[in-house]
């Protein structure tokens, strides 16, 4: 009920959360199934329903409204703003959200099962003759109203970066997690509604029998309206957590993140280019033309290239303290690397030829999301929890966590860019005999199981942390942005007192450097936690 | 043997592909090494060290580096684009020795042999081979029945979607002989891991004998052939 | 430009330049509708926000003034029940009319609701004075 945009960011991302342990379950049914070749701990069917799920789940109902969320909470605090702008429009895209995530779960209650389509489910599989029944229309409406509420509460954050600044906060001075907000957002503004007069359309298709995506011409239009949509989804499931990860890497150097002008201009293009990519999941349909989007996607390695470029500028002269934010922010980028890397190598159609519709893909979009995303939202949580709610997270578990994570990711992804090129499609219930195949799906499934425990060890680091408090005060890590200049956590109103002078993008390094300067011999840096 | 005449430089998306693969991967790896290494040298250095750097910007270097990046850009678009080139483009002008019709439908393919009046199924009903010829252009009519499926044999680091209401083409050339998988690749429904196939690509005189001996039958060969 | 709405009209116009390449590339229409759209989104959002920006009163640094105080909305039970009702709707599309007439009902009630607060929080703002 509450429209304090504080409560609608910790709501959400507390929801997301939760969501994201049920996708994180069936990823583990599937896990099971996929350890032996011809297991029978699920049904064909079954399995079916399981990737659809997961993949639903985790790009509907968790990544992307995680994302939102972190933006949602921390806009407003970065930019030294009040509150949030549409506050009623936010709250109830949040109401919208859910009720959409609810219903496309509600699925697994209806005698045919959910939706078992894919998280794209084209058409024609995805019409009724060939998936009748109500749960796949429930996945329909499901996704239509998430993104639908995903997109109310992107469009708030949107109108809250461009119109509630603080004086001084010029656009130029944005923190940089604002910025990887802003570009996120307009991405969910452009984009987004594309997804919804698609969903919408198979709706109508479904429900009424009109012959809407018909024949070759349809079932191309379909995928060209869901990737126009599908393809920035993935960027909004991964710029926040760039940004994430930045504000954790500048913070525990002590310097300010390198580059910042490069970086902006760099955000813009990428932003604008992840917009220009989609039909690159579409090469092998003989329906688009693969030499543009070879042409938009390759390009990405220029401004994906300056962002590494500048957190390695970050990093070299600066001072280093490795927390567990600061681990998680360099796991982000060094892992994110490989997925980043395997998708130049399937931006090109001829490689994409043998690698799509693989578990070479799998592996590849694993990287960026889990591998990548996840850990950037990590270093975001142990970054900004202390500023949430006040205390402090164990780091000891921190760290347990991490290199469980690492471990167990690498172990369950790696494996499937070896088993996809040697040729194993994905979205396969079972699999042929192959002694290599085996062994690798074995340390997939492996793998998974470490990520969980990983994901345990998170659980019962929130819970002892939040029994057993350590208080964090306003600002434990030496703070660069206006959200480490109010209490922790915010008043209602976010700031009681008046703001520092804005005069860079890291308004709090600004004075500490200047008191610095006045006084050389002054308190000496604090020793390193 | 005069109905199957070897033509000059054949297509191959094998070669194609591994040659790619041979650019892109050794660079990427390269990226990869040198990303890490400045990490864990920086972590080194800089841990803990005295009062941090207050440079924030370094134009030229950013500048000059995104030029580099550019130009990396543009060597893999020539490679990539002359590649696409041959697979799309230039194969599909080759002289096929012998034409297939892909029929696509859950959960089955149906290999039709253009005027030679043979018939292969495979998938969840049975498995019979699609016989090919080695080194010779093959044109395959590509059509489904109902959804999407794709057509894609590992060996060939190729695929292909058949989407309904709509015949495609594509021109391949097998560079091997032996017994190769295949299945369909685009999630179809309940069986898509059932929809599988097998590829037996003998060499040019072999199939000549193999076509012959069964134009008459109008059948491909009975039921499975082992391993083979 | 007012609310600092430029990087919209940076990001529109990169995704017209993307699209005029795409038009001349590939000649296919639903990919130009998409850019089209798109680019539309992003001028008209930022048009949007340049005309609601004139009315504002100066920026909102912290801590804000009393009048800015009263009229931010502490919660809003309009926008909640509309959400639900748009959430039953949906439902309905599925499983049938009672919940398309229940979900109707409530998205109607949640724009009462909300065109109440939003009367009430004009009359508080307009009215000035304290109390």
């Amino acid at each position: 009920m509450s429209t304090d945009h504080k409560r609608i960011g910790v709501n959400l991302g507390s929801l997301s959360l939760i969501f994201f342990l049920v996708g994180g379950v069936f990823a583990l049914l599937m896990r099971a199934q996929l350890a032996t070749p011809n297991s029978d701990v699920v049904s064909d069917n079954t399995y079916s329903e399981l990737f659809t799920m997961h993949g639903s789940t985790m790009v509907y109902l968790f990544v992307t409204p995680i994302a939102i969320a972190m933006a949602t909470y921390l806009v407003p605090l970065q930019i030294g703003a009040s509150s949030i702008s549409l506050p009623r429009v936010s709250l109830a895209g949040f109401w919208v959200w859910l009720s959409g995530g609810l219903i496309m779960q509600s699925g697994w209650l209806t005698a045919g099962g959910p939706g078992r389509d894919g998280w794209f489910s084209y058409v024609p599989l995805s019409t009724s003759p060939y998936t009748p029944g109500p749960g796949q229309s429930l996945w329909v409406v499901g996704v239509l109203l998430a993104v639908t509420g995903s997109m109310l509460m992107g469009a708030a954050v949107l109108v809250t970066i461009l119109g509630r600044r603080a004086p001084g906060m010029a656009v130029l001075r944005m923190p940089v997690f604002t910025w990887t907000a802003l570009v996120t957002v307009l991405m969910v503004v452009a984009a987004f509604p594309v997804l919804l007069v698609a969903m919408g359309l198979l709706l109508i298709q479904r429900l009424t029998g009109a012959d809407i995506f018909s024949g070759f011409t349809g079932a191309i239009d379909y995928q060209d309206l869901f990737w126009f949509y599908g393809h920035p989804v993935v960027y909004v499931m991964f710029f926040p957590f760039l940004g994430a990860a930045a504000e954790a890497i500048a913070t525990c150097a002590h310097r300010r993140w390198f580059g910042y002008h490069a970086f902006v201009i760099s955000m813009m293009a990428f932003v604008t280019l992840s917009m220009s990519v989609w039909s690159h999941h579409m090469y092998i349909t003989g329906g688009v033309t693969n030499q543009y989007f070879a042409f938009t996607s390759t390009l990405l390695v220029v401004p994906a290239g300056i962002e590494y470029f500048d957190m390695m500028g970050t990093l070299i002269g600066g001072r280093l303290v490795m927390r567990t934010s600061m681990l998680f922010a360099l796991f982000f980028f060094v892992q994110f690397l490989i997925g980043g890397l395997s998708g130049i190598f399937v931006a090109s159609p001829v490689l994409d030829y043998a690698a799509n519709d693989t578990y070479f893909v799998i592996a590849h979009f694993h990287y960026t999301l889990f591998a990548g995303s996840i850990f950037g939202f990590f270093a975001g949580v142990y970054h900004w929890f202390p500023k949430v709610t006040g205390a402090l997270l164990r780091e000891r578990l921190g760290r347990w966590q991490l290199w469980v994570m690492v471990v167990g990711a690498n172990l369950t992804f790696f494996p499937m860019f070896l088993v996809g090129a040697d040729g194993m499609p994905r979205r396969i219930a079972r699999y042929p005999q192959h002694p290599s195949w085996i062994t690798d799906n074995d340390l997939s499934t492996a793998g998974a199981g470490l990520i969980a425990i990983g994901v345990l060890i998170f659980l019962v680091n929130l819970w002892v942390s939040l029994r057993n408090r350590v208080e964090a005060g306003d600002d434990p890590w030496e703070g660069q942005t206006l959200e480490w200049a109010t209490t922790s956590p915010p008043p209602p109103l976010n700031f009681e007192r008046p703001l520092p002078p804005i005069r860079s993008f890291a308004p709090l390094l600004d004075l500490r450097e200047a008191e610095r300067e006045r006084d050389p011999a002054g308190p000496t840096p604090e020793a390193p936690r | 043997m005069s109905d199957f005449p070897p033509s000059a430089a054949l297509v191959s998306t094998r070669a194609e592909y591994g040659h790619l693969f041979s650019i892109y991967v050794p660079i990427a790896a390269g990226v990869f090494v040198v990303v890490v290494l400045v990490v864990i040298g920086a972590i080194l250095r800089y841990r803990g060290a005295g009062a941090p750097s207050r440079r924030s910007n370094a134009t030229w270097l950013e500048g000059s580096y995104a030029l580099l990046l550019a130009c990396v850009v543009a060597f893999l678009l020539w490679e990539t684009f002359s590649a696409e080139h041959q697979v799309d483009t230039v194969a599909n002008r080759e002289r096929p020795s012998l034409t297939i019709n892909v029929t696509a439908a859950r959960w089955e393919w149906t290999f039709g042999y253009v005027g030679d009046g043979i018939t292969a199924r495979s998938g969840r009903t049975g498995h019979q081979p699609l016989v090919v010829p080695a080194d010779r252009a093959i044109r395959f009519n590509l059509a489904s029945l109902d959804v999407i499926h794709a057509i894609w044999v590992p060996q060939l680091e190729f695929k292909r979607d058949l989407i309904p209401g709509h015949t495609g083409h594509v021109t391949l050339t097998f560079t091997r002989t032996g017994s190769f998988g295949g299945q369909c690749a685009v999630f179809c429904g309940e069986y898509h891991s059932e929809m599988t196939f097998t590829v037996r690509v003998l060499p040019p005189g072999k199939f000549a004998t193999w076509l012959a001996a069964h134009r008459a039958t109008g059948r491909a060969a009975p039921a499975r052939t082992g391993a083979a | 430009m007012r609310g600092g709405a430029w990087p919209l009209v940076i990001f529109g116009s990169l995704l017209v330049v993307f699209g005029v390449g795409n038009r001349i590339w590939t000649e296919d229409a639903i990919q130009s509708a998409t850019y089209a759209f798109a680019a539309a989104a992003s001028y008209l959002t930022a048009a949007g926000l340049s005309f609601a920006g004139r009315g504002e009163p100066a920026r909102r640094g912290a801590p804000p003034p009393v009048e800015v105080t009263r009229t931010i909305p502490a919660a809003s039970a309009g926008a909640v029940t509309l959400a639900i009702g748009a959430g039953a709707l949906g439902l309905g599309f599925v499983f049938g009319k009672f919940l398309v007439f229940g979900g109707g009902g409530l998205l109607a009630l949640g724009c009462v609701l909300l065109m109440r607060e939003l009367h009430a929080q004009r009359r508080a703002t307009v009215g000035g004075g304290p109390g």
